[in-house]
Parts: structure tokens; sequence; C-alpha cells
């Protein structure tokens, strides 16, 4: 329970100090939601369709010759979202256009090490996944 | 009338500075002009095209509720960014060395450039 609200207390700080970020998910390579926070609108349904979407497009992108995909961003007219793949989990920013990209790929090692015992629980429950289906 | 030569002299001009392909490509990924490798390019365009067309189809989610404008793609080795440009799509791409930021700034001036003879093109 600890380490939960240890993410909780994670995600809540990062909304506070990275201007311009609104909401935040962390899916698992399936898309499934595992947590998510927002500022400005209250996530009532779990579904998001962007993490399922990403993990697909992550396959696609390790085609394109240059190694294994580490983030998406997508720039919209009014919205921006970044997409960071982090071992077993995904990690989806959403912010207006005033986010701070680079801010928020600067944090990415603090990203893993914040989130490793989900990235590691998540990691072993894929494992086991496999081995039953063997 | 587009001139092939002159498009593809204009998209060199862009690689510079570790860019090292810039294209120009349809909605379904099949190359207009390129400069750099030109079977990576072809490549990149179609995988690209595919990525666009996904994330752009989910952009009424009420999370998002906008058109797309840029995708950019971080790899361990290579960045990629595509823009729309009148319903074509602009691509550069580089090694991990490149700042994104310039990467950005120089898709969307080449962009900017290029829009007002691309917007003569009915497809």
């Amino acid at each position: 329970m600890n380490q939960l609200q240890d993410t909780q207390n994670f995600l809540l700080n990062l909304l506070e100090k990275i201007f311009g970020l609104e909401t935040i998910y962390i899916t698992d390579n399936q898309g499934v939601v595992l947590d998510q926070i927002s500022k400005t609108q209250n996530i009532q349904k779990k579904e998001f369709i962007f993490g399922p979407l990403f993990a697909n497009l992550s396959n696609q992108t390790s085609k394109l010759g240059f190694g294994e995909n580490q983030s998406i961003t997508t720039f919209y007219k009014e919205k921006i979202m970044v997409q960071i793949q982090l071992n077993s989990i995904i990690l989806s920013l959403i912010g207006d256009l005033d986010l701070n990209v680079g801010l928020i790929d600067s944090y990415i090692p603090t990203f893993t090490q914040a989130f490793q015992h989900l990235i590691e629980t998540v990691g072993e429950i894929e494992k086991n996944k496999k081995e039953i289906n063997l | 009338m587009l001139k092939p030569k002159l498009l593809t002299k204009t998209l060199q001009q862009t690689n510079t500075d570790g860019i090292n392909g810039t294209m120009l490509f349809n909605s379904d990924g099949s190359l207009i002009a390129s400069s750099g490798d030109r079977d990576k390019n072809r490549t990149i365009a179609a995988i690209t095209a595919n990525i666009w067309q996904t994330y752009q189809k989910k952009s009424n989610d009420p999370l998002i509720n906008s058109d797309l404008n840029v995708v950019m793609i971080n790899c361990k080795e290579g960045k990629v960014i595509i823009k729309e440009v009148c319903k074509m799509f602009l691509c550069v791409h580089s090694g991990n060395d490149v700042p994104t930021g310039i990467l950005k700034e120089k898709l969307i001036s080449l962009a900017k450039f290029l829009e007002p003879s691309l917007s003569k093109i009915v497809i």
C-alpha cells in the first residue's frame, strides 16, 4: 500500500512541478490502466485509448531502423501528449501547449527510478503469463 | 506542377548538422520526393504514415479533442519527426545527437517554405 501511495504522491508532485501538465496515465504494455491522476478532468472511466495505441505502435516504430522505441510525442493544435516506454510500463503525460517537453525528456531517468517497483511487478506478471502460456 | 529535381534539392538543404534524411510523402506512405537513403526513407514513410493516421483517428478523444500537428518519435538510435502539409507529409530523421527542438524547428520552417507551392497541387 505504501508503494501505491508513493506512486500517487510522485504523480501529484509531477502535476505541480511541470508547467502545463494536466493528466498522467500509467499503463502496462497491453494498455491496462495501472494509475492515473488529473488536474483538470475528473477521470471516472478507466479506459485510456492511447495506452494500447502506443503499445501497438511501439512494435512498428522498432522497425524504423533506429532501434527500440523510447517515446512518442504528439503535438496537437490544443494539446501535447508525451508517451514514454519505461520497460514494462507506459507513462503518458498530457498537457496544454505550454507543456515543457524538454523537461519531461530530461526526467526520464527519474521516472524509471520512481516507478521501479511498478516496472518490476508488472514485468514479473508478464513473465509469469508467458510461462503459463508455454 | 511540381518540379521533382528542385523539390529534392530543397529537401537536401535540410540534411545538415546530423539530419540524415528528409522526405515528402502521401497519406498512404508512398514517397513523392526524398533526400538521403531512398530505401530507408521508403520504409520510414510507410510506417510513419500509419502512425500519423492512427493518432489522428483518435484525436477526437475528450482528453485531446483537437487536430494533430506534429508527431515526434524518439528511438534508441535516432529520431523521426513528421508534419502534415497540404494533405501530404513532411518527415525528417536524424541520429540521437540532434537536439529535438532543432529538428522540430527545421521541419516547421521547411513546411512553411513549401506550403505555398504544395497548396497549388490538387490531390
